[in-house]
């Protein structure tokens, strides 16, 4: 099945420095290691509670890392891709001749 | 602590001991050494993270405008769209962790301003009723014939106190279950299923048609997961060794090996990834060792070895498979954003297993007999374990937790792997004969505190009680050289000893209960006798049966680190 494509590269080109500035606020401007783990097991009381949450709190925050980083990953992957598309676009356009309709 | 001094605190708690309360002294120092400022100082770096991802997911916005004006291709967008949603999710669940832990710090600091006016009011109302601070309070109030009010006034302290605590104990489970969700969760799906729906668009739009988001479920290069391709060296160095052996015309090494590779097809069945971590051979003068972990360990959160009991080996391990994944599940089921790995670990020479890869003959079996009456087999394993860690630690990521289970003597095992400095971060010992002669009390362990060893031991379980471990001696010392004198612990301590000090988990048998004879009868069926005790319970003293119910639900919050829902009851 043929399909038209509207493309605009320059606005593509774009969207890539966008997602290329998103990429970096999520990964942040400093190194992503967070700060060393202050809490130790009893920390916080000496019941198993108070040691769920020291357990826990110290794993969720080098997920929400985690995920920060794996976002500005993908994300500057997308950029990347993006760019690529732009380009290969850019080109395809130059090679075909423009066809009276 | 006080004004007073010290000398105020050890009077009233002096007094709380003859009165036969709580020392309220004690409660007070507990709730003052909470670290509120860590806390608050943790989830400080939260509160950055959340706003990195507000703002990624802001600036993600003004990518929309700008693709649908440049691409009439709609697929971009939405890739797009799903990573500003995941990353607004994300942030949701960091944001309730932040509040939450907000909330929490400021109880925890109010609850040490209100302990030290508590502090301060029981020593005004002391000196009010007349005490001389520097004298003994219970004493004085005797001898003064003021005990009724002295009573009054350190019996509320300690209610006071208790209640304060009680509310930091609530406040500290709201916290629990904020943090039981994964942050992880919507991000990760995307990258499994999602990410490259911008790279077929980019892909597909050159002359291809119209490309649209990929099959929900379909793989990516884009992964989340830290890759196979970290462990695919050892992994596919056991394996081939694996596929040796299965050519092997040595009968011990080829069965070994036709077990463990039955057991890899039932642990792949389980719906996970399986890899074969550990893989000796079996010789002459070994039953083998191996080790198959279900699900990939280096992107576990939370990785579970299991070591089994007498009676296995790795040419039965297929059997191992089921307890393996009924844990993973359970685990699952608990902890649904967390990855856990579960490893059957069949990794050290278990007495009364098939001797050797083979099927028994009447030596190997009386050699295997005799070892189960004493603890060498599973300090050797416990050494073997320890070692094996270490390695599953370097294929793991570093914020992975570890824990070792052990079921029988497989219990006495990983306890000799703990005693030996295994890293983990928390130790289960289940239907334990003995926590091995390396050990006395939880004290002995030198990396796991006692508050994360976790005991138990059905009362239905006659293994788990000490008789078996004088039946063991006299019957040991009967089949084997005598020692001098019988040694009434020979398989080590009973962990579910109140002296030893572990987490006894309280939780109900799903078998029935089993009537046990352990009389000793002549010496010709000793070994008989023996051999049906620990054969032949099969009402309580089943790995299936700790690996169900209750107590497979309390394991999996152990393996998920959820301690505030493992029901705990006095040591024996």
């Amino acid at each position: 099945m043929a399909v038209d494509l509207a493309v605009d590269t320059d606005l593509l080109r774009q969207a890539a420095d966008v997602l290329d500035e998103a990429s970096a606020l999520f990964h942040g401007r400093a190194s992503p290691e967070v700060a060393v783990f202050p809490l130790t097991d009893a920390s916080l009381g000496n019941s198993a509670v108070a040691r769920e949450v020291v357990a826990a709190a110290g794993r969720r925050v080098a997920q929400a890392i985690e995920s920060t980083v794996l976002l500005a990953t993908l994300i500057t992957d997308d950029a990347g891709k993006l760019r690529s598309a732009a380009a290969a676009f850019a080109t395809a356009e130059t090679a075909v001749p423009v066809q009276p309709r | 602590m006080t004004p007073a001094g010290i000398g105020l605190d050890r009077s009233i708690s002096l007094a709380a001991q003859r009165l036969g309360i709580e020392d309220p002294i004690v409660i007070a120092q507990e709730l003052l050494d909470v670290d509120v400022d860590g806390l608050d100082q943790w989830f400080s770096e939260a509160a950055r993270i959340a706003v990195r991802l507000f703002q990624g997911a802001d600036r993600l916005a003004e990518v929309d405008p700008l693709l649908a004006a440049g691409w009439s291709n709609p697929a971009p967008r939405l890739a797009v769209t799903d990573q500003r949603d995941a990353a607004t999710a994300s942030r949701q669940v960091v944001g309730v962790q932040v509040d939450a832990a907000d909330q929490t710090g400021s109880v925890l600091r109010q609850t040490r301003t209100l302990v030290d006016g508590e502090l301060i009011d029981a020593q005004a109302a002391l000196i009010g009723a007349g005490w001389p601070p520097g004298q003994d309070l219970f004493s004085w109030a005797v001898d003064s014939g003021r005990l009724e009010p002295i009573v009054t006034i350190v019996t509320g302290l300690t209610g006071r106190l208790t209640e304060l605590r009680i509310r930091n104990e609530r406040s500290l489970a709201d916290l629990a279950m904020a943090l039981r969700a994964d942050p992880r969760d919507r991000v990760e799906a995307l990258a499994v299923g999602g990410a490259a729906a911008l790279g077929s668009a980019a892909t597909g739009a050159m002359g291809v048609g119209p490309a649209g988001p990929r099959p929900p479920g379909a793989a990516s290069a884009g992964s989340a997961s830290a890759g196979s391709g970290h462990l695919n060296g050892v992994d596919q160095t056991n394996l081939d060794r694996l596929a040796i052996d299965l050519q092997s015309t040595d009968l011990a090494t080829q069965l070994m090996a036709r077990g463990v590779q039955a057991a890899l097809h039932k642990a792949a069945a389980s719906g996970d990834v399986a890899q074969l971590l550990v893989y000796e051979s079996a010789t002459s003068a070994s039953q083998g060792r191996a080790a198959i972990g279900i699900g990939e360990i280096s992107a576990a959160d939370n990785i579970a070895v299991l070591a089994p009991g007498i009676g296995n080996a790795p040419v039965t391990m297929a059997d191992g498979i089921v307890t393996a994944v009924a844990l993973r599940d359970a685990a699952h089921q608990r902890s649904p954003g967390d990855k856990t790995t579960v490893v059957a670990w069949y990794g050290y020479d278990m007495p009364l297993g098939v001797i050797n890869g083979i099927p028994e003959n009447p030596i190997s079996t009386i050699e295997s007999l005799t070892s189960v009456f004493d603890d060498a087999k599973a300090q050797e394993g416990g050494q073997r374990l320890a070692t094996d860690l270490e390695q599953f630690r370097q294929w793991a990521p570093d914020t992975a937790r570890f824990i070792a289970a052990g079921f029988s003597m497989g219990s006495t095992t990983v306890s000799a792997a703990a005693a030996r400095g295994a890293k983990l971060d928390d130790l289960i010992l289940m239907a334990s004969p003995g926590a091995s002669d390396l050990v006395e009390t939880v004290a002995d362990y030198p990396v796991v505190p006692g508050e994360h060893v976790f005991v138990t031991s059905f009362d239905e379980d006659p293994i788990t009680l000490s008789v078996s471990d004088v039946t063991a001696t006299v019957l040991g010392n009967l089949i084997r050289p005598l020692p001098s004198l019988p040694d009434f612990s020979p398989l080590g301590p009973d962990p579910a000893g109140n002296d030893f000090g572990g987490q006894l988990v309280d939780v109900l048998s799903s078998g029935p209960d089993v009537s046990v004879d352990l009389g000793v009868g002549p010496f010709g069926s000793l070994a008989d006798a023996m051999t049906n005790e620990l054969l032949d319970l099969q009402g309580n003293h089943q790995e299936s049966n700790y690996y169900s119910g209750q107590s497979l639900d309390a394991t999996a919050a152990v393996v998920t680190g959820q301690y505030a829902d493992i029901p705990i009851k006095p040591g024996r």
